[in-house]
């Protein structure tokens, strides 16, 4: 069986990818790649699209909702490289016939680049999340800390939360409304000091609430902690946000 | 963690590789080190000195490899191990077992010439062995690898009765210029009774010898 191409690989990824999001209602939009020549078979877009997905199936995984990947996609061997079969067809990659010859570079050296954009690079936003049934998110910030385990004390101030926070977060940052929306209605927006209520990542979820904004449309920004990279973040009328990834 | 699980040497972490270590797609994590010397080696830097290896923690390796979750998750995959002898670093494996999801399948790619209490580790913590046999007749074996083969079969025969003959697949490759299909045939007449059912014949293609 002859060694598969990049391109080909490229395909496998890209409709495993597709199939996922699909599965799971992921808004995902991706494009036919441009490149020519030989490739690994992947590259940072992918690797960003991967990211925002993986992301994407622990919020909803968090939020209760049943996902759907195992199982999703079977990779079947045939003559010269491999397909993607719908689940339950094909079969297992039981090796057969000839092998691939062996030699000294039949190791892909090291892991493919492009793993993370370098620091300070802006992953492109894919798919932005717009949660409309809030009723599926607590509106208090003590419902939010039971909500998620594992919740340290709502830091005091911000040396302490850049102290909780990740040099280079890994997940979203989510807001999430506060209790008393009439109290905060009518505050200038400017004058509204808001913290982060909310961030997750594979290995740590930090949950607390503090104050709610609501603004229609408004984008803002916020330094987190010691890191100071930013987050952009808008909201809708009902109070909650949109999500937008970044790295 | 003991100090044996701690690190381990790794040269190589091959991503999205399909249906060549096992189901679904793999990432295949080479190992350093190997007690056999195979005249035709697939990896010889796995035990050249001269080799650049990681040297990473369980942790460190799965915060390597965890960015393809997804894919493991849907095409029934996960990390494959080999080298080298992978089967060197059971405590490893064993730690790196604990960190996965469970949806992650893990195999080894492995001589099985290592002390019975490794094999018995790795047993608890990886989902399917491939086992490359070379060649059931010790004198065969000794002049392919510079070893003996009798604790390999022992293993293997031990193994065999530990865990379910569908995570064993045994190799048996035909070796230019080592063994014939006639020794083939007695390999897997004696790995049959053994009680394993799943090999995978194929053949060495080698580059001309110098």
């Amino acid at each position: 069986m002859p060694t598969m191409k990049g391109k080909e690989r490229c395909k496998i990824l890209k409709d495993i990818r597709q199939r996922i999001a699909d599965e799971n209602d992921i808004p995902y939009v991706t494009s036919e790649c441009p490149h020519k020549g030989d490739c690994l078979g992947t590259c940072p877009k992918c690797e960003a699209e991967l990211a925002y997905l993986e992301r994407e199936v622990n919020r909803r995984r968090s939020l209760g909702k049943v996902v759907t990947v195992a199982g999703l996609a079977v990779v079947t061997a045939v003559s010269g490289g491999c397909v993607l079969t719908p689940n339950g067809a094909g079969h297992g990659g039981a090796l057969d016939g000839d092998m691939v010859m062996p030699n000294t570079q039949a190791i892909d050296s090291d892991i493919a680049g492009g793993l993370l954009p370098p620091d300070g690079t802006e992953i492109p936003i894919l798919g932005e999340v717009e949660e409309k049934n809030t009723t599926e998110l607590p509106l208090t910030g003590d419902a939010c800390a039971t909500h998620i385990a594992g919740v340290p004390p709502l830091p005091e101030t911000d040396v302490e939360m850049g102290e909780l926070v990740p040099d280079t977060l890994m997940g979203d940052i989510a807001y999430f409304p506060a209790p008393d929306m009439a109290e905060l209605a009518g505050l200038d927006a400017d004058s509204i000091s808001s913290r982060l209520l909310s961030c997750y990542r594979d290995d740590l979820r930090v949950a607390w609430a503090d104050y709610f904004v609501k603004a229609a449309s408004q984008a803002d920004t916020f330094r987190l902690g010691k890191s100071e990279k930013y987050l952009v973040v808008t909201y809708d009328d009902g109070g909650f946000v949109t999500r937008v990834a970044i790295q | 963690m003991s100090a044996a699980a701690k690190l381990a040497p790794i040269f190589a972490i091959a991503r999205h590789r399909m249906n060549l270590d096992g189901v679904g797609i793999v990432t295949l994590v080479t190992f350093c080190g190997c007690p056999l010397r195979c005249r035709y080696c697939i990896n010889p830097q796995s035990f050249d000195p001269k080799t650049k290896a990681m040297q990473l923690t369980p942790l460190e390796l799965y915060d390597k490899v965890r960015v393809d979750n997804l894919y493991f998750l849907a095409s029934g995959g996960g990390v494959t191990f080999g080298g080298g002898e992978p089967l060197l670093y059971p405590q490893f494996l064993k730690e790196f077992r604990s960190l996965c999801p469970d949806g992650w399948r893990l195999g080894v790619e492995t001589s099985l010439n290592v002390p019975w209490e490794a094999v018995e580790t790795a047993a608890s913590c990886i989902d399917h062995f491939f086992i490359d046999g070379k060649d059931s007749n010790p004198a065969i074996y000794r002049a392919y690898t510079g070893q003996d083969n009798g604790r390999m079969l022992d293993n293997l025969k031990r193994l065999a009765a530990l865990i379910p003959p569908e995570r064993i697949t045994v190799r048996i490759p035909l070796i230019p210029y080592y063994n014939t299909d006639e020794d083939r045939d007695r390999s897997v007449v004696l790995y049959e009774s053994y009680g394993l059912t799943q090999f995978d014949r194929f053949t060495y293609k080698i580059k001309e010898l110098a």
